[in-house]
């Protein structure tokens, strides 16, 4: 048996010894041998993937617990420092060690010649050794601490090329958003803890002693609970890039490519998703906040497939589509789904790391270029590149036999057959999926089909990439056309994902009982949701294949700012930058000086009685002497009065 | 036995070196400054030698509710007529505060290596104001207490006058004219304690076993906690740190922020609410309105400024808000919050401080929309600017989401709604911590470079960091050790609060 912590420890030694590599050969002029720190690199992603693997399908199919130590003992806040392998985080695990390792390895070719190759593998090994934190933890502090660390990491890639202090920026924005999502995680941490004690800060102790509660106690703590719930989906709308928070996703493709494949689609996102799975047996108890998750993720999921149509960045049009897909597992999360949702989370980290990498690839080929107006045709120069974008491309929008037809339609299904509202609920998701295919069909038709648009030099350099980088792409590939048969609904006993599963989910999911009002076979929804798909595909090849207008304003890619960003950059420019600035401004100019008037009122006060003291010490002899004998005068009187018995 | 004369030597050792250094000529400046280094490296030494033996033994017994358990006593008495006498002792808290300021003290001399001026002076001082702040954190006679404390705001006026920048004479004269103004506050509030107890002894120990009446306790606890507070530049007496922080020179910024400012808070703990208890729970719901002022108004002006030490001073007024809260909150989370706050933020801000007196150095500028993409020249000290800031706005891992997260959590225990509320606001200063903090490190470390011809970090100045970093991450990790150790001087107090 491999004991547990050594899955987050390979990529922890990994970080460490790249990083000092890295600062010790930060004054060398050529830096260490890329081969070598690029197998250090994907070495310990691949050793924990390994670990992983043989603890899925070597073991007993039991949780294994596994506590190391205390880490914050503090009278009434217990807090140990362990590890929780059980079905949801061996899933979860599975692919971010699994897509970890291929991604890592895609970067070995992809950050050739990069001045800070051993900084950036430093960086990702970091990364997986935050996330595996995060999802390993048996408790919430700790995934709290694995949730801090991926935001850094996230942090320090996107502004990884920092020379450009656009990036920079970009991290910025991306870290500050993250963390007023983290203030709802720790407030609903403070309520759960007062709550319930330090207990329900485990998930054990949580799932337990919500259990344990009679009828009459939960009554009494459900608005406490429901505030919980709710803080705690507002610290996943800012990981996982929900409404209100989802600005600095689009940002966040100043990164480098695999980094938005790995941090920004397939892994680091999906933490909020998470999250609502792990706490699912707190999130049944309050069906009211279940059905904000369920709104904010249909709206959301509608809003980014809009903004995605608008775009002309290639990353951006993939990161809103990210955006959108997210939206969709919140949907499964909010009906109760939340195997569907972790099932939606494993596809689409295929197929969208799929789409990225491939994107990556175009990008890489094109030295930089990310506008899709000046790409087109690429599919006679890059065919192997094309194949994959396409079946990432199949699979994002449903096309029957791909991973997110599975995926996409449970999750529809799931929707239909909530209650009353199912069928409308049904109705709009499926316009938000017949708009995926359109944004995805634009992008595939401006990117490889009709005639290229770039610049002459760039064109000759055009090509697939090489063998390092299409290895992982071509198994990614695989990924996003066979994932789904992990639980294919209309194949008898294909159904091993959800199976896995329900040791850990299905007691939340058993408390609630919707009826659906109408009943209907999988077979018709998974019609229903070809045709949709089909009618999205050829809305976009009707819409988008003609000739591309050409680009007014400059294509760089720019460190901020997406072409539309659909209102909420706005927003949140109106409701809290300019807020913050305002409150600053007024606390440093308003009151501080008027901090600073009290200081120069009181030391005029003191200078003025000083000066007084002083004039009447120094110059008025006169007075002076008239005084004392006024003085005199006075004790004589006091004396002759009281005749000296005072 | 052999322990007794160590533990005297923290203060006695930094006196001793002012002394021999006297007759060296001034110009023989490397002698001096190896003299005063070694001296410090041995106090560094010696505190943390006693720090792990008394750690070792503490584990074995249960500690004593009713009094603090001091180690090394020495006692004689001082001044017959009035009752002081010279007694110092050490319990977890003093220790881990000597600790504290030690690693300062040594980083600080590393950090000033190549000063201008008058070097012996300048080191002298640093030894003697060094040795004040020890002096006040093991010191449990409160007249030695107080002629510490003063002496250190003695020390800082000449430092800050002498060999600082910028405005020194305004800054320093703002800073010693308010610190003398809470001290003659502490000094009336002690005067009352001491006439009203009837002992004739300033020891605290003793005068921990007397109940003070409440017709003593109703001015004289405002009076003592707030003219503590001034050190701890707690609302309305904030104004001063800024200026004199900006105006002093790096090793004296990084002692007044690191280790100074924490005197505040300590003497609050272990003096106000430990001797006058009853008041303290009549007054201290009160304070939340203040700390409120510190947490909130300093981040938003920090976010405001583009001098890196306006910044760090505003930073440092807002989190000492939040020490001022886990005191305020009167629960034992909120106290041991209070205190990992004080060893972490010491230790960040003293980083902090020493790097951007690094920075400084280089770029002769504090202005962070002078310098850009200095990450790629001086990778050293941005990482470690960098791991500051992340210590500063409370990244799980190192020591600042602890200490914040035990003040949070402690205040939330206080079933007092204002308390709650006040908590909530608190809380969302993370975010505005981190607002400034990636704001002026992205300034001055991305974009294209401005200042190409500056290098890293030379050994020294690289030791010092790795001084300061270490613990910082060895808090974060392993918090409990630590913090179980330091209840034992916390259940005194607390004891005595509930009681």
């Amino acid at each position: 048996m491999i004991p547990l912590w050594l899955i987050p420890l390979f990529p922890l030694l990994g970080a460490i010894i790249l990083g000092i590599i890295s600062l010790a050969s930060s004054d060398s002029q050529k830096g260490a041998p890329e081969f070598l720190l690029g197998f250090i690199g994907l070495l310990f992603p691949l050793l924990s993937f390994m670990a992983v693997l043989s603890l899925s399908f070597g073991g007993a199919n039991t949780p294994i617990q596994e506590t190391l130590g205390t880490w914050i003992d503090i009278s009434f806040l217990q807090i140990q420092f362990g590890f929780l392998f059980d079905s949801l985080s061996k899933m979860m695990l599975l692919f971010v060690t699994g897509i970890g390792s291929l991604i890592t390895w895609y970067s070995i070719g992809y950050m050739k010649h990069d001045r800070g190759f051993a900084r950036f593998f430093a960086y990702m090994n970091f990364f997986l050794f935050s996330m595996i934190i995060l999802v390993l933890a048996d408790s919430l502090p700790l995934t709290f601490l694995g949730w801090e660390g991926v935001g850094l990491c996230s942090y320090l890639l996107i502004g990884f090329w920092h020379k450009d202090s656009q990036n920079a920026i970009a991290g910025n924005k991306a870290f500050i958003v993250n963390r007023v999502g983290d203030i709802g995680f720790l407030i609903a941490m403070l309520v759960l803890l007062s709550v319930g004690g330090s207990a329900f800060l485990s998930y054990e102790g949580l799932n337990a002693g919500l259990a344990g509660l009679s009828q009459a106690e939960l009554v009494k703590i459900i608005p406490a609970l429901a505030l919980a719930a709710f803080f705690f989906f507002f610290g996943c709308t800012g990981k996982s890039a929900q409404i209100p928070l989802l600005t600095w996703l689009p940002d966040a493709m100043a990164g480098p490519t695999p980094v938005s494949a790995l941090i920004h689609a397939a892994t680091m996102v999906t933490s909020g998703v998470y999250l609502l799975a792990r706490l699912s047996n707190l999130f049944v108890l309050v069906p009211s906040v279940l059905s904000i998750v369920l709104w904010i993720g249909l709206l959301t999921a509608f809003w980014a497939a809009v903004a995605g149509l608008f775009q002309n960045d290639i990353k951006k049009v993939l990161a809103y589509s990210t955006i959108s897909q997210l939206g969709f597992m919140f949907m499964a999360a909010g009906v109760a789904a939340f195997d569907v949702a972790i099932f939606h989370v494993f596809t689409h980290a295929f197929f969208k790391a799929a789409l990225f990498l491939g994107a990556g690839a175009v990008i890489h080929s094109l030295s930089g270029e990310q506008d899709m107006r000046k790409m087109g045709g690429l599919i006679q120069k890059m065919p192997i590149t094309a194949i994959v974008m396409l079946f990432g491309f199949f699979a994002i929008i449903g096309f029957p036999g791909f991973a997110g037809f599975w995926s996409k339609d449970l999750i529809l299904e799931k929707l239909f057959e909530f209650g009353a509202m199912g069928p409308y609920l049904y109705a709009f998701a499926l316009l938000t999926a017949v708009l995926t295919a359109v944004y995805m069909g634009r992008l595939i038709i401006m990117t490889f089909f009709g005639s290229y648009r770039g610049s002459l030099e760039k064109s000759e350099s055009i090509h697939d990439p090489s063998f390092s980088m299409l290895v992982p792409m071509l198994i990614l590939t695989i990924g996003s056309a066979f994932a789904g048969y992990l639980w294919a609904t209309l194949i008898p006993g294909a159904n091993w994902f959800e199976q896995t599963l329900a040791p850990v989910l299905s007691s939340a999911q058993n408390h609630i009982h919707v009826q659906s009002v109408i009943h209907l076979s999988p077979l018709v929804f998974a019609l229903v949701g070809t045709v949709a798909a089909f009618f999205g595909l050829f809305l976009a090849w009707f819409i988008f294949n003609r000739p591309v207008p050409l680009s007014k304003d400059s294509s760089d890619p720019k460190g901020f700012g997406a072409s539309w960003t659909f209102l909420w950059d706005t927003i949140h420019q109106w409701t809290s930058v300019f807020l913050v600035k305002m409150a600053s401004w007024f606390m440093s100019v308003v009151v501080n000086h008027f901090v600073l008037f009290v200081q120069w009122l009181l030391v005029g006060i003191v200078e003025i009685l000083s000066d007084g003291a002083r004039a009447i010490q120094v110059r008025k002899v006169r007075l002076q002497m008239g005084l004392s004998f006024v003085g005199i005068l006075f004790v004589i009187l006091i004396v002759y009065v009281y005749g000296g018995a005072v | 036995m052999l322990d007794l004369i160590l533990f005297n030597s923290i203060w006695v050792l930094p006196f001793l070196t002012v002394l021999f250094t006297l007759p060296i000529h001034s110009s023989k400046t490397s002698t001096i400054k190896g003299i005063h280094l070694v001296s410090a490296a041995f106090v560094l030494a010696i505190s943390l030698y006693l720090t792990i033996k008394v750690y070792l033994t503490a584990t074995l017994t249960t500690p004593d509710a009713s009094t603090f358990s001091l180690h090394f006593v020495t006692q004689h008495l001082w001044w017959k007529s009035i009752g002081a006498s010279f007694f110092i002792g050490a319990d977890a808290l003093s220790l881990v505060m000597v600790l504290l300021t030690a690693i300062v003290v040594f980083t600080g001399i590393l950090v000033s290596w190549s000063m201008q001026g008058n070097t012996k002076i300048f080191f002298a001082l640093i030894q003697i104001l060094g040795a004040s702040v020890y002096g006040v954190f093991i010191s449990f006679d409160l007249f030695l207490l107080f002629v510490f404390y003063e002496m250190e705001a003695l020390c800082m006026y000449l430092m800050i006058g002498g060999f600082g920048s910028g405005r020194k004479d305004y800054g320093g004269k703002k800073l010693s004219l308010t610190l003398a103004l809470g001290s003659s506050m502490v000094l009336a509030a002690l005067i009352g304690i001491y006439l009203e107890s009837g002992l004739n002894t300033w020891n605290l120990l003793e005068l921990g076993q007397v109940t003070f009446p409440m017709s003593l306790q109703i001015w004289a606890f405002p009076l003592l906690f707030m003219g503590f507070a001034v050190s701890g530049s707690l609302f309305p007496f904030h104004f001063w740190s800024p200026d004199g922080h900006s105006a002093a020179p790096t090793a004296v910024s990084m002692l007044a922020a690191g280790v100074m400012m924490k005197m505040g808070p300590y003497a609050c703990l272990r003096v106000a609410i430990y001797l006058m208890p009853e008041a303290a729970k009549m007054y201290l719901p009160y304070i939340v309105f203040l700390l409120i002022f510190n947490v909130i108004l300093s981040g938003f002006i920090a976010i405001r400024h583009k001098d890196l030490k306006y910044i760090t001073a505003y930073s440092s007024i807002s989190h000492l808000g939040l020490i001022f809260l886990g005191i305020a909150a009167m629960t034992f989370l909120g106290f041991r919050g209070a205190v990992l706050q004080m060893l972490s933020h010491g230790l960040l801000t003293a980083l902090f401080f020493a790097t951007i007196g690094m920075v400084y150095s280089r770029t002769h500028t504090r202005d962070i929309t002078q310098m850009s993409g200095l990450m790629k020249q001086i990778p050293f000290i941005g990482v470690a600017f960098v791991i500051a800031g992340f210590a500063c706005l409370g990244l799980p891992g190192l020591s600042g989401f602890i200490a914040e997260a035990s003040i949070f959590i402690g205040a939330f225990q206080n079933d007092s709604s204002w308390i709650r509320i006040v908590s909530i606001f608190a809380i969302l200063s993370i975010t505005i911590t981190a607002i400034y903090v990636l704001r002026s490190a992205n300034r001055f470390l991305s974009g294209p470079l401005s200042h190409p011809s500056i290098i890293d970090a030379n050994f020294k100045e690289k030791l010092s960091i790795i001084l300061l970093v270490i613990p910082l991450f060895f808090l974060g990790l392993f918090p409990s050790g630590i913090s179980e150790w330091i209840d034992s001087s916390l259940l005194p107090i607390y004891t005595h609060l509930m009681r």
